[in-house]
């Protein structure tokens, strides 16, 4: 059986000076080098000296050792010490023994408060006891009733916070709501203005049926040229023998001094055109007549153009509108 | 007891001799001299070991020629402890051929099966140097030294662990500064037994 030099039984043998003298070669170049090995000779040989000192080795460790230590007087030296270091400290144990017994005593006679409190007079107990329980009587109600008062308020704070959210969305609503009716009052108040500009028209030219002069009439406001091309085509009605279309085009806000008001075929050919068309200025809107020749109007969709000239004579296309023409 | 050897003052060892091993042990002064007691107390215990009667003195000179060699032969490829190990083997050979081996004296010569079991009063002398020698050391170092070696009935593993790691340190590290302690601890005691016997003469 192969032995290992780091077995307790090898180093005891090296102890003992049992083993060859290969052996014990062996095993000094390998504790001489590594420093673990050379703890464990150490530690085997300190077990041996204590349990010797103390009585407990095997009979036969002890014949062994007795055979090598104590013919040493180095090894006596050793044996020496370890008695006195067995001896200490086992009384150390004793006394901390002793002490610990005796703090155990004493703790639990400052702990027998209960038996002192037995030792007290009868009527004093009762008052002290039903202090205690009434105390913890209201101490108990005290935090129950903070619990509920707390779990109340949050519920308010909660359904508060929720009814101010409501009324957030609320108030956002009806500020899109203004916005929206203030368009279209502002849509239906230029309606208004072209409408009675459309009835002032007809009032001041007046109309009569069968006559060689019959006129119809379109008026129309600056800001429908303007628009994004979306909205419905007007609807020109001529009625039979009406030789002019007057029609009136509102300027409610303007920066040209002059315009020029174009006819258009649907595919885009020019038909009429007026230029240096000079606003009229109203109380309520400024505005321009142009007068088409029915001649030069089709039936079905027709287009007019308008544009602002500037003072410097610079041309800027302002929007077009397109008129659904019948004739009657 | 009177206990002579011829490995007297023959080749002391030098401050400068001294330096020069310490240096090859290593290049902090102290970690060398650390390294160096622990070189010592190595050699002292392989003669122990070895079964000479007088460990420290061969230790001292198997130093003094450790240092020697170093001083002759600058380009040592062994490691210092193996090349102590090697004039240590050497100057014990050495011992056992010395005539002067045959001066000890008779009482040291005592029979190998007389098993001292009766106290004697050098026993009483070594526990009061033990208590004194306890008192100079710190109180760390003394409560290793109680915990750690109580009788191996009640000491159970798991009391050095839980030392082991109040302290710190692994249960190997434990050892080793306990094993130090103790080394440290005999010594004193050691001396303080020598010094009042010599007073008691």
């Amino acid at each position: 059986m192969e032995q290992t030099y780091s077995s307790e039984d090898l180093i005891k043998q090296y102890l003992f000076g049992e083993l060859s003298a290969a052996e014990q070669i062996a095993l000094e170049d390998e504790y001489f080098i590594d420093q673990a090995k050379y703890d464990q000779l150490r530690k085997v040989e300190e077990e041996l000296l204590d349990r010797y000192a103390r009585g407990s080795l095997s009979a036969t460790d002890r014949e062994r050792f007795e055979r090598c230590y104590l013919a040493n007087p180095a090894r006596r030296r050793h044996l020496k010490f370890a008695r006195a270091l067995a001896q200490v400290i086992d009384e150390e144990s004793a006394t901390r023994a002793a002490t610990w017994s005796e703090q155990i005593v004493g703790h639990r006679r400052e702990l027998s408060w209960w038996s002192q409190f037995a030792g007290w007079p009868r009527g004093l107990r009762f008052a002290l006891s039903l202090a205690a329980a009434i105390a913890v009587l209201v101490i108990g109600f005290g935090g129950a009733w903070l619990i509920l008062e707390t779990s109340r308020l949050r519920a308010q704070l909660a359904a508060a916070q929720l009814e101010s959210a409501r009324q957030q969305q609320r108030v956002e609503a009806q500020t899109q709501q203004i916005v929206v009716l203030e368009a279209q009052s502002r849509q239906l108040a230029e309606e208004s203005e072209r409408l009675k500009a459309q009835l002032q028209t007809m009032k001041e030219t007046g109309s009569s049926s069968g006559s060689g002069s019959a006129r119809a009439f379109l008026a129309l406001s600056i800001n429908e040229f303007r628009g994004s091309g979306d909205q419905e085509p007007r609807t020109l009605i001529i009625p039979r023998g009406a030789e002019e279309v007057r029609l009136r085009l509102d300027l409610p806000e303007h920066e040209f001094s002059t315009f020029q008001l174009q006819l258009l075929t649907a595919d885009g050919r020019e038909v009429y055109t007026r230029k240096d068309l000079r606003p009229q200025a109203t109380r309520a809107v400024d505005y321009v007549i142009v007068d088409l020749p029915v001649y030069k109007i089709a039936s079905g969709d027709n287009v007019i153009a308008v544009s602002g000239i500037s003072a410097t004579g610079e041309v800027e296309i302002l929007g077009k509108v397109v008129i659904k023409v019948r004739r009657q | 007891m009177k206990e002579t050897t011829s490995f007297g003052k023959e080749r002391e060892l030098t401050p400068e001799d001294l330096k020069r091993l310490l240096t090859r042990l290593a290049p902090d002064p102290e970690v060398a001299g650390g390294k160096y007691e622990e070189l010592r107390r190595q050699l002292i215990k392989f003669f122990e070991w070895r079964g000479s009667f007088f460990p420290d003195e061969l230790a001292d000179e198997t130093i003094n020629r450790l240092a020697q060699k170093i001083k002759e032969d600058k380009e040592i490829k062994k490691g210092i402890n193996a090349l102590a190990l090697g004039i240590a083997r050497f100057v014990f050979l050495e011992s056992l051929k010395r005539p002067d081996r045959r001066r000890v004296e008779m009482e040291v010569l005592t029979d190998v099966a007389a098993p001292p079991e009766q106290r004697d009063e050098d026993d009483d002398l070594w526990l009061a140097c033990l208590k004194e020698c306890l008192r100079s050391i710190t109180d760390e170092n003394r409560e290793i030294i109680l915990e750690y070696y109580q009788d191996e009935r009640r000491a159970k593993i798991d009391d050095r662990r839980l030392l082991a790691a109040k302290l710190g340190i692994s249960p190997n590290g434990l050892f080793s500064r306990a094993r130090r302690i103790r080394d440290k601890l005999e010594q004193c005691v050691s001396r303080c037994v020598k010094r009042k016997s010599k007073g008691a003469a």
